[in-house]
């Protein structure tokens, strides 16, 4: 009799929590990640931030001194090929310089909008977290809404476009990344001109979907942000396999990110928002002055 | 007891959400694939845990990994409370057995992360559309295995169930 009691009071309770998370999950649908929810969400993370912060500053040394005693022979044979490398640039310098001259008149051209002003209006962060789950594409930031950190603005590294913000705390703030599936940006190739679609596909490449395109597309074309959501010209990646256009479908083929998202450490936050002035940016300022590392 | 034994499973668990998000998920995920150690806590100290205590651990485990992460609420923590269900039913038929035992954290890793995609999917996150959604599954699943080796003893030390009691506190 207690057995039964006792299952049945365990069985009730299994079905209220099931009942209770399918609510939750509605709630936020519905709330598109606001009202009590993201509430919530916000005061937990909140108070969370700091130990975070502390667990990732008492693992950072720790891995990167492991990662580099792991990668010692890897740094080794990428000394000698990187030696090549610079060889192999002197020897082609005067060609770019004819090259780099050409760019500049081939970006006038595409009308790409240079981001260095951009720049100067943002703030420098730090990844402190990672995403909650392996299909959890996102970063959390050091840095939030005390630092001018809004949702929507772009961020960026050195290497390119890294995601938006899509959500912040007053200390925090969480990036959703390129590669999620729920992600696409506009995009133009700077070879051919073509512009289209680029869609996370988890942690792999960027789908890229173009139907306008009437031409083939070549492996390496560099991919940059088409004006919407982000500043145009911000650097996606490259394609990663040359493609032909199929009879009025397009093109479809697949985008390397520029980024390398598994070493993300410092990254920058772009005060800009679609629409938002005749550049895009807001007139928001980092503390730091949008000083530009 | 009781509340001993509760607190210390909920304490276990924020641990695993954090080192979740700072630990696992950056640095100690081998082919881009990291293990689910929340799932894998809740699951190990579901063995040792009364059945309602196993459930509002994995909820709360579940609900936080929620909050701190960019998903959908209330997804992980559905899926980890039937994680611990499923663990506190078949606990008397896999107990004392290791094969069975790892055998459970295989099946219900990749169960767990197979539920979490398709409730995803149904509230409209792709989670399906990620390339490698198998491969992460199973890779995950045998990152637990691993781990479980460690874990199980750890949180069978730190809950260990109360003699006098007779049953799980």
């Amino acid at each position: 009799m207690l057995t039964n009691q006792r299952f049945a009071r365990s069985t009730a309770l299994f079905i209220s929590l099931m009942i209770l998370s399918f609510l939750l999950m509605t709630f936020d649908v519905r709330s598109e990640g606001g009202g009590v929810t993201g509430t919530l969400r916000d005061g937990v993370r909140t108070l969370l931030d700091p130990v975070q912060s502390a667990v990732t500053a008492v693992i950072r040394p720790v891995a990167d001194a492991v990662d580099a005693t792991v990668n010692l022979a890897g740094l080794r044979a990428e000394n000698d090929r990187l030696r090549e490398d610079l060889q192999e640039a002197n020897r082609t310098l005067a060609e770019t310089e004819s090259i780099r001259a050409e760019n500049e008149v081939l970006r006038d051209l595409l009308q790409l909008e240079l981001p260095g002003e951009l720049l100067s209006r943002s703030v420098v962060a730090r990844v402190q977290a990672g995403g909650s789950s392996n299909f959890d594409f996102s970063v959390v930031l050091n840095k939030g809404a005390d630092e001018g950190i809004t949702v929507g603005q772009p961020v960026v590294n050195l290497q390119g476009l890294v995601g938006h913000i899509d959500s912040v705390t007053s200390n925090s703030a969480t990036v959703k990344l390129l590669t999620d599936p729920d992600h696409a940006v506009a995009v133009r190739l700077v070879g051919s001109g073509f512009v289209g679609i680029a869609e996370g596909r988890g942690s792999s490449d960027l789908k890229f979907v173009s139907s306008e395109a009437d031409g083939p597309v070549s492996e390496g074309e560099v991919v940059v942000t088409f004006a919407n959501r982000y500043p145009a010209g911000l650097v996606v990646g490259t394609v990663a396999r040359a493609a032909e256009p199929a009879a009025g479908a397009g093109i479809l083929t697949t985008i390397e990110p520029a980024v390398d998202f598994e070493r993300l450490d410092f990254v920058r936050v772009v005060f800009y928002l679609p629409g938002a002035g005749d550049d895009g940016a807001t007139d928001e300022e980092g503390p730091d002055g949008g000083e530009v590392p | 007891m009781r509340f001993r034994h509760l607190n210390v499973a909920l304490a276990l668990g924020i641990v695993a959400v954090i080192l979740q998000t700072t630990l696992f998920d950056r640095y100690l995920d081998p082919f881009d694939v990291a293990p689910d150690f929340v799932l894998l806590v809740v699951v190990a100290a579901s063995y040792q845990l009364s059945e309602e205590a196993a459930m509002l651990l994995g909820f709360s485990a579940g609900l936080l990994t929620d909050l701190l992460g960019n998903t959908l609420l209330g997804v992980w923590a559905l899926v980890l409370t039937v994680a611990a269900y499923v663990t506190v039913r078949i606990r008397p038929r896999v107990e004392g057995n290791t094969f069975l035992t790892l055998a459970s954290i295989f099946v219900l890793t990749v169960g767990g992360e197979l539920l979490y995609a398709t409730l995803g999917t149904l509230f409209g996150q792709q989670v399906f559309s990620d390339v490698n959604a198998f491969k992460k599954v199973l890779l995950a699943a045998v990152y637990n295995l691993i781990l479980a080796i460690g874990v199980l003893p750890l949180t069978a030390r730190l809950m260990r169930r109360d003699p006098a009691a007779g049953v799980w506190a």
